[in-house]
């Protein structure tokens, strides 16, 4: 999938954002900038401090210190004009059970637009666009989770945003349709949205956004590219090997092959950290080989956006499953 | 008792709406006692009515006519515009408005049955109701008594105490049951008592009841090795848990308002019976209602159990005696309201306090409370053995 | 865009199958209890006929059997026979011949006769010893008077209310321990025992309105009897006339002047039924609430994607609760029509004014309800308790239990009636009913109006803040 365009102006700006609740602070000084044409990534653990920072940049909520722009205007509850060019998909299912498909897309199209033939037009778009065309008539409580979720996006994205901000748009939803989903994003992008898309599932991030920012307790960790924020750690490749009970003086012996900077071994999976260097999994087959070690499986692994926040955080990005 | 326990911390969410209702009951219940702030205890047989009285004339014989009318009944005291006595009158706060004119005392000599001097008091009532007919019935009896006895050669003072003592009723008149005092207080605190009963537990434990019979909740007791029936008679005893202290607290406070003479006496202790027979009867009406599929066990429903809070709570209170005296509503209505739990304690209350009864004149009413209840119970029990379970 | 949102907030308020069924059921069910609780009472009270069981001693009819026969004797023929036979017996003995003629009435019953002076005197004569052949009518009347011949029965069966109805109505054939029981169990008013023509006895077990008439009637009697008593005793040739002096009724005077009481419908039961569409309209506020609440960011889901679009948060509550007000008039106009129409209850007053003081009651309610929604992050269900609490201790104030609350409201706070939105709910119908379209009637609207306008007004005014410390 191809990624972002090349960016322009600055869409969204925050500056030095504070919120506390209470004696928690959920927003430490945390800063932003997403340029026009982005398909920004903010990632984090849950309790980061995500859905915080889109609901003060929505002005949904107070905030304690900072600046907010959007379209290089001050950010305001009042400021209607920069509402009309936003469009927000929330983690949560938010539709009437009480109204047909069609009925809830057109309601909330008709929020932000007035002429009744352009906001007809715009429904039939967005139906579209989500491939929810057989099932107009129908109410929510009689679609799937992943049919939902659809339902919930059309109705965020129906009146044409310039700036489409995706909380979590794929928690609890099948395979096939996160793909659905995430082929959409990208295609709203290549329309000339620019996105905002926040997730805890790093390999979504990793396929759509062009650019990322990690964050976790109201602060950024780190941002950049993927591939930036990848060179920014140490591990450059994983290898690693399914084999069944290893010695502990084999441990050692693959610790000290060239580029190994750190070995773990869990559940018959032994992991092998690379620092640089080529042919790393060639070295590993070696060493196997040469002491005769059974092994069942042995592949290599680029580093993960989990591995970059691991690095730096010393803790999983995502609760092991 | 691990359901049990769990049925007070998920009630904790919702202590704001039971101290609500709660306080609001309370409230009701204290207006309604000191509405009846004099202790009525009237054991004669005549009725005393309220009465407005304007004396425009200020005669002997006027004055006379308001004191033979004080003895009789109660004086309304003030001045009042034509609209307050208007209102007064429509709800009946006084039976009757009585204008004495100027000229009266001289007319009351020269009036003949012709005569056009006859008429001289203007009374405004109900022209309907039988008690105006009573205090007019009175009044004329009084003058025509006077006139005579003026006539024999009384002064009007010799006079009006002759027919004040011919009058008196307690020489002819003798009541049933003298030994019996009862109060309109007492009688009403406890009276009220079942409607704040009613409202409290239903506003306090169905939103607890829908909480746990969350479909998506229910489904993980009914996987777990935890037997439903223990659950079920968990969240029952819960129920009566709150009931059992909200009776207490409501009799704790409607006793506490009344004169002491009345708290532990036998009837007071029926009374305090009566009340916990009706909560574990309303307890038991309870299991039933949570188990029917009125569509009080899903989320958001709140607006369901208010609108079943308030029909069961006000149509019981209503066919049942709690508001309106079961002695005042008609046959028909009675017909109805034996179907219901209220209307038996209405009738225990009554034969308690005004007719001195004992445990065995009120057993066949507590006993209707209990087979009330049973039948809820059961009814319950089988639609949630025969609906509830498939459903799950 | 606010007819938009209108539509589409009436269509889903309208699909909602549990709102729409409890919504219309209630004020039916209630309705139609009410109506078999209040609809008889105020008519039954009319006219009562007040059921009694009257138990005559031997004593009383001996009495009035005496005074039958004293008023029947024909003392001119006795005093007549008796100079004849005593004429005769002389000129017999005059002429030396026998006289055995029998003497028409012994001396002794001659004394007994001349001993009754007073009214006292013929109460202890006995009836063994009477002359019975002067009799002016046939001893037979005077053998076979029984219970029914008493001037007290005769007074009593005659007595009625001004439409005819008769008062007091005898049960007949029943023992004194079943007049007991049945006095016991409320199924007589009374038992009336009758002495003699002046000792009359109530006994009674309740001192209701029927005790009391029953009282008063038993006292007039009492008093009538007694002046009768005085007269026959005043002078003794009275005696003669006594019975005609018992039936005849003294000279009695009205002096009453009756002024009915005002009101179309005077059945004060008819306040229960202001009170239940005062109900009706203020549990609609807990639609408005719900509705409302759909909007604000800090409650749902759908909040937040209205709270961020560009639409003016105020016309889209407006247009909300505009839908409500619309579903609302609806709801109160159906049970309205079933209340008049199908049950036939008479509100009393002008019926297109009826009509109108519904409709703008459902204002009351659905402005309270927009005006509770709007106060601070309270969770939906203390929202829904809050309106609990002002829907039923604001009934209970102006009535809706216990009828007498509301004036007593009025006297010790009256306040408290202008701000209570059943009371001033109940007070536009009420001043319908008494005073009619009137000031009175436009002041009780007024309030509605005002007590609309201010919710609305405070509902407004939270409505603007936009931005929550926390969601």
């Amino acid at each position: 999938m191809e990624k972002g365009n090349a960016m322009s102006e600055t869409v969204v700006k925050i500056n030095n954002l504070v919120k506390r609740y209470k004696e928690l602070i959920a927003l430490d000084n945390f800063s932003l900038e997403i340029k026009e044409g982005e398909v920004f990534g903010l990632l984090g653990p849950n309790g980061s401090g995500k859905t915080t920072t889109i609901n003060c940049l929505l002005s949904l909520l107070t905030y304690d210190k900072g600046e907010v722009e959007l379209f290089g205007e001050k950010m305001s509850p009042s400021r209607r004009d920069l509402k009309r060019r936003i469009g927000v998909v929330c983690q949560n299912v938010a539709v009437f059970d009480e109204l047909t498909v069609y009925e809830n897309i057109d309601y909330f199209c008709g929020l932000y637009i007035k002429d009744k033939k352009t906001r007809k037009q715009y429904v039939e778009d967005a139906i579209a666009f989500v491939d929810l065309n057989d099932f107009r008539k129908f109410y929510p409580k009689k679609l799937s989770g992943g049919l939902l979720r659809r339902l919930n996006i059309a109705c965020g994205i129906a009146h044409k945003p310039d700036l489409i901000i995706l909380d979590e748009p794929t928690v609890a939803v099948d395979p096939q349709s996160r793909n659905k989903i995430l082929e959409g994003v990208v295609e709203l992008n290549q329309k000339g949205a620019t996105i905002i898309y926040t997730s805890h599932y790093m390999e979504e991030v990793e396929q759509i956004c062009s650019r990322i920012l990690i964050m976790d307790k109201g602060k950024e960790i780190a941002s950049g590219t993927s591939e930036e924020l990848k060179s920014k750690i140490k591990n450059t490749e994983n290898v690693i090997v399914d084999v069944r009970r290893l010695p502990e003086e084999h441990m050692d012996g693959v610790k000290k092959l060239n580029h190994v900077y750190d070995v773990q071994y869990m559940g018959d999976k032994l992991t092998i950290k690379c620092d640089g260097g080529k042919h790393n999994i060639t070295h590993v087959i070696e060493y196997f080989s040469d002491n005769n070690i059974n092994y069942d499986r042995i592949y290599s692994e680029l580093p993960t956006l989990n591995d970059v926040f691991l690095e730096i955080t010393g803790k999983e990005l995502r609760d092991k499953e | 008792m691990h359901v049990y326990k769990a049925f007070f911390k998920v009630m904790t969410k919702y202590k704001l709406s039971i101290i609500i209702y709660t306080t609001i009951v309370i409230f009701m219940l204290f207006s309604l006692i000191n509405a009846y702030s004099a202790s009525e205890e009237e054991d004669v047989a005549e009725k005393k009515y309220t009465l407005l009285i304007v004396d425009n004339d200020n005669s002997e014989l006027s004055k006379e006519l308001v004191k033979f009318l004080g003895t009789k009944h109660y004086l309304e005291d003030g001045s009042y515009t034509d609209e307050q006595i208007k209102d007064m009158l429509y709800y009946q706060y006084i039976s009757e408005y009585i204008v004495i004119p100027e000229g009266f005392g001289e007319k009351y000599e020269k009036a003949s049955e012709n005569s056009e001097a006859s008429s001289l008091l203007q009374a405004t009532y109900d022209e309907a109701l039988p008690k105006g007919i009573f205090i007019n019935m009175q009044i004329d009896q009084y003058l025509n008594a006077v006139k005579d006895y003026m006539n024999s050669g009384y002064t009007l003072e010799e006079a009006s105490a002759k027919c004040t003592d011919a009058m008196d009723s307690s020489k002819y008149v003798s009541m049933q049951k003298k030994e019996t005092v009862a109060t309109q207080r007492v009688y009403t605190s406890f009276q009220f008592l079942p409607f704040g009963i009613l409202t409290i537990i239903f506003s306090g434990v169905l939103p607890v009841i829908m909480c746990f019979n969350d479909a998506e909740r229910k489904n993980r007791t009914i996987i777990s090795s935890y037997k439903m029936t223990k659950r079920n008679f968990e969240l029952i005893l819960g129920s009566a848990s709150l009931a059992l202290v909200v009776t207490s607290l409501l009799v704790g406070l409607a006793s506490a308002s009344q004169n002491s003479e009345y708290i532990f006496t036998t009837s007071w202790w029926l009374s305090v019976t009566n009340s916990f027979v009706y909560t574990l009867s309303v307890t038991m009406l309870l299991s039933m209602i949570t188990s029917l599929p009125l569509g009080i066990n899903t989320e958001g429903s709140a607006n369901t159990s208010t609108f079943i809070t308030c029909i069961i709570g006000l149509s019981f209170s209503f066919l049942g005696g709690t508001f309106v005296d079961i002695t005042i509503l008609g046959d028909k209505v009675a017909k109805i309201g034996q179907f219901t739990p209220n209307y038996w304690y209405s009738v225990a209350s009554r034969k308690i306090w005004y007719e001195g009864g004992n445990l065995s004149d009120v057993a066949e009413s507590f006993g209707m409370q209990l087979l009330f209840g049973l039948v809820c119970l059961s009814i319950g029990l089988c639609f949630t053995r025969f609906f509830g379970e498939k459903k799950a | 865009m606010f007819g938009r949102i209108c539509i589409a907030e009436l269509k889903r308020l309208v699909r909602s199958k549990k709102y729409m069924f409890w919504t219309f059921a209630f004020p039916i069910m209630l309705g139609t209890l009410f109506y078999f609780a209040f609809s008889t009472i105020y008519s039954s009270q009319k006219s009562e006929t007040i059921p009694v069981v009257i138990e005559v001693t031997d004593n009383a009819i001996n009495e009035y059997k005496v005074l039958q026969a004293f008023s029947n004797l024909d003392t001119d023929q006795m005093s007549n026979d008796l100079e004849q036979y005593y004429e005769d017996k002389a000129v017999a003995e005059a002429m030396g011949e026998s006289f055995d003629k029998e003497i028409p009435i012994s001396d002794e019953t001659m004394d007994k006769i001349e001993d009754v002076q007073s009214y006292d005197d013929m109460k202890k004569y006995d009836l063994a010893d009477f002359p019975y052949d002067y009799l002016k009518v046939d001893r037979s009347e005077i053998d076979n008077i029984s219970k029914d011949d008493l001037p007290f029965i005769k007074v009593l069966n005659d007595l009625t209310y001004d439409d005819g109805n008769k008062m007091v109505e005898e049960v007949e054939g029943i023992t004194h321990e079943e007049a007991e029981k049945m006095l016991s169990d409320g199924d007589i008013a009374g038992i009336i025992t009758v002495d003699s023509m002046q000792d009359i006895y109530l006994l009674v077990n309740g001192n209701g309105v029927k005790h009391s008439i029953l009282s008063t009637i038993i006292s007039e009697y009492k008093l009538e009897a007694g002046k009768a008593i005085d007269t026959i005793n005043d002078d003794h040739e009275n005696l003669e006339r006594s019975s005609e002096i018992m039936d005849e009724s003294t000279e009695s005077i009205e002096y009453i002047e009756a002024k009915s009481t005002a009101g179309d419908n005077k059945d004060p039961f008819i306040a229960y039924f202001y009170n239940l569409i005062a109900m009706i309209a203020i549990m609609g506020s807990t639609a408005s609430l719900n509705v409302i609440v759909m909007s604000q960011a800090n409650q749902s889901d759908v909040g937040i994607r209205v709270d961020m679009s560009p639409s003016i948060k105020i016309i889209h509550e407006l247009a909300q609760l505009l839908a409500v007000v619309i579903l609302q008039s609806i709801i109160l106009i159906f049970t309205l029509t079933y209340l008049i129409f199908i049950l036939g209850i008479n509100f009393g007053g002008n019926i297109t004014f009826i009509y109108l003081t519904t409709l703008l009651a459902g204002l009351v309610g659905d402005t309270l309800g927009f005006m509770i929604a709007h106060f601070g992050k309270i969770a939906i269900d203390k929202k829904e308790a809050f309106l609990m609490a002002i829907f039923l201790g604001g009934g209970f104030m102006s009535g809706l239990m216990y009828g007498d609350m509301k004036i007593i409201v009025e006297q010790k706070a009256p306040w408290f009636n202008r701000i209570n939105p059943s009371a001033v709910i109940t007070d536009a119908f009420y001043a319908l009913n008494v005073f009619g379209v009137g000031p009175r009637y436009y002041r009780a609207l007024m309030y509605i109006l005002i007590t609309s306008g201010v919710m609305l007004l405070i509902g407004c005014i939270l409505s603007r803040r936009s931005s929550y410390k926390s969601l």
